[in-house]
């Protein structure tokens, strides 16, 4: 009690701290036990947040050996896409030059289609 | 006791530095091999020596770290710059196994100019683990915190300190764990310019010790090698120093330190010179951008309403801050406290106002979605030397 009573203040500011953290914890994260159960996952659990555009991108990259592949212009014009797309595959790179292009499945061209996915497909043009 | 507790600390903080700064220097010499696992293990042990040793000495801070490390090992990585920026550059260290290889400037909206230390510590945690996962290597941004926060928790009082890590949490909330960046430029902001205070405006015996002035340097180059920001602030921190030291004609007795801890700044320049050699350049703001729409901006008084609105009106945790230091300082106004803290403040808004109002993007657009995390180092830095500033709370140094 002595201790208690000599430290209320020290005690009042750790307990400031902790609520704060809480908060951040219930009410600013995307926390989630199973990613904390294991970190260290492969996948990184990125269905949590990405859209299913972006995973499958890399599904269709990694099934065809595609080491370089280009955007449509829907593609390239969707901000969002287009950064996500870029940074989950790499290594895989984006390339302008290249004959592999992604595209949504609704988009029409006349290039070969070599594979497609349910919002993605890949052509070669 | 006390001061072993002190030296502790001290030497604690040094180590955690150095691995961080040595870990960047084997991947610039092109070392990606077994020496990295043994430096990031090294830094583990250093942590774990640290809640160890002396169990009770700084248990706040042991707390919260603990907490925010689960919190942030069980977040996946969300957020635009976190995606595209921080961890897309460890990403590409860790698979390019270089740090150059953003000489190609691949992806230019991940700000390839960008100095690389906190994501070349990110990537080594991907080389320890030994395949690419982004949770894992994300915590390293948690951990880089570690060095500031153990240094000044033996420089303030216990309760001083407590409600140091309440601000830190307040200011920086989210970036304690999501891998952002902004909040290592605040943490490390306010060390550097503290220990530079301290060397050249207090007089102590300690603070002419050579592994505070030792320490002091670690903490400045890390400062610009965290963010393109670090590099202006430090540059704000030595000409408030040389200002202050002209007018006090003080300058000479001290040019020796300050000369030293300049060379703290040639790691920055010369990963910009690297970049420069390469066509890398940063996209916000260049020199011809300053001709292009600085001068037109300045003559608009509505731009300057925007830009305070923006910055300081509109973000209570501003205003809160400025608050803090203006109450302070007028119950006890240390007076070269006073003038370093003012000074800062001043010529950094400076310094924003000229990066804004030369950006090519919309003035207020630019403003709305990045001055909320570039205000976190000024209300930091603030609130720290109203702290410090405070007679009060001096009970258990």
């Amino acid at each position: 009690m002595t201790y208690l009573r000599k430290n209320k203040l020290l005690i009042f500011f750790f307990i400031v701290g902790i609520a704060q953290i809480l908060y951040y914890w219930s009410e600013r994260s995307n926390f989630k036990l199973e990613i904390l159960i294991n970190p260290f996952n492969k996948n990184s659990y990125v269905s949590y947040f990405l859209p299913k555009t972006v995973i499958e991108s890399k599904q269709i990259l990694h099934f065809n050996n595609i080491k370089i592949f280009n955007l449509s212009k829907e593609l390239k014009n969707d901000m969002y896409s287009f950064q996500r797309i870029i940074e989950f595959n790499y290594p895989i790179r984006f390339d302008e030059k290249s004959d592999f292009i992604l595209m949504n499945v609704n988009e029409n061209s006349n290039c070969k289609n070599i594979s497609k996915g349910k919002l993605l497909k890949l052509q070669k043009c | 006791m006390l001061k072993e507790l002190k030296n502790f600390n001290n030497k604690i903080s040094s180590i955690l530095l150095l691995i961080v700064i040595s870990n960047y220097l084997f991947m610039g010499l092109g070392f990606f091999n077994l020496i990295l696992k043994i430096n990031v293990i090294l830094f583990f042990i250093t942590v774990i020596y640290f809640y160890a040793k002396y169990l009770k000495n700084n248990l706040s801070l042991k707390i919260y770290f603990l907490l925010i490390l689960l919190i942030c090992l069980g977040t996946a990585v969300e957020g635009w710059d976190q995606r595209s920026i921080y961890l897309f550059h460890a990403k590409r260290i860790f698979f390019d196994h270089s740090i150059y290889s953003v000489s190609d400037n691949y992806a230019i909206f991940s700000h390839n100019d960008y100095p690389l230390l906190t994501h070349a510590f990110a990537a080594s945690f991907a080389f320890t683990n030994g395949y690419w996962s982004e949770v894992f290597p994300k915590s390293a941004y948690s951990f880089l915190y570690l060095a500031p926060l153990i240094f000044l928790s033996s420089q303030i009082s216990k309760e001083k300190y407590l409600i140091f890590l309440s601000l830190v949490i307040f200011f920086l909330g989210t970036h304690l764990f999501d891998g952002g960046i902004d909040g290592l430029v605040a943490i490390y902001f306010v060390t550097a310019s503290y220990s530079v205070f301290r060397i050249f405006f207090t007089e102590n015996n300690e603070n002419n010790k050579i592994s505070f002035f030792l320490l002091t340097f670690l903490f400045c180059l890390s400062l610009t090698l965290v963010k393109n920001e670090g590099f202006a602030l430090l540059i704000l921190i030595f000409l408030t120093v040389i200002f202050i030291k002209l007018i006090q004609k003080d300058l000479f007795r001290n040019f020796a330190k300050l000369l030293v801890l300049f060379l703290s700044l040639t790691p920055f320049v010369a990963w910009k010179v690297f970049c420069n050699k390469n066509g890398i350049i940063n996209t916000d703001f260049t020199l011809a951008l300053l001709s292009e729409n600085l001068i037109g901006r300045l003559l608009v008084f509505e731009n300057y309403k925007i830009f305070s609105q923006y910055l300081i009106i509109s973000d209570e945790k501003s205003i809160l801050s400025i608050l803090f230091v203006a109450i302070s300082f007028y119950y006890n106004s240390q007076k070269k406290l006073f003038y370093y803290v003012t000074l800062l403040f001043l010529s950094y808004l400076v310094i924003l106002l000229i990066v804004y109002f030369s950006t090519p993007y919309d003035l207020k657009v630019h403003l709305e979605t990045s001055a909320n995390r570039v205000v976190e180092s000024l209300n930091l830095f603030l609130s720290f030397f109203a702290l410090y500033n405070l007679k009060i709370l001096n009970k258990t140094s």
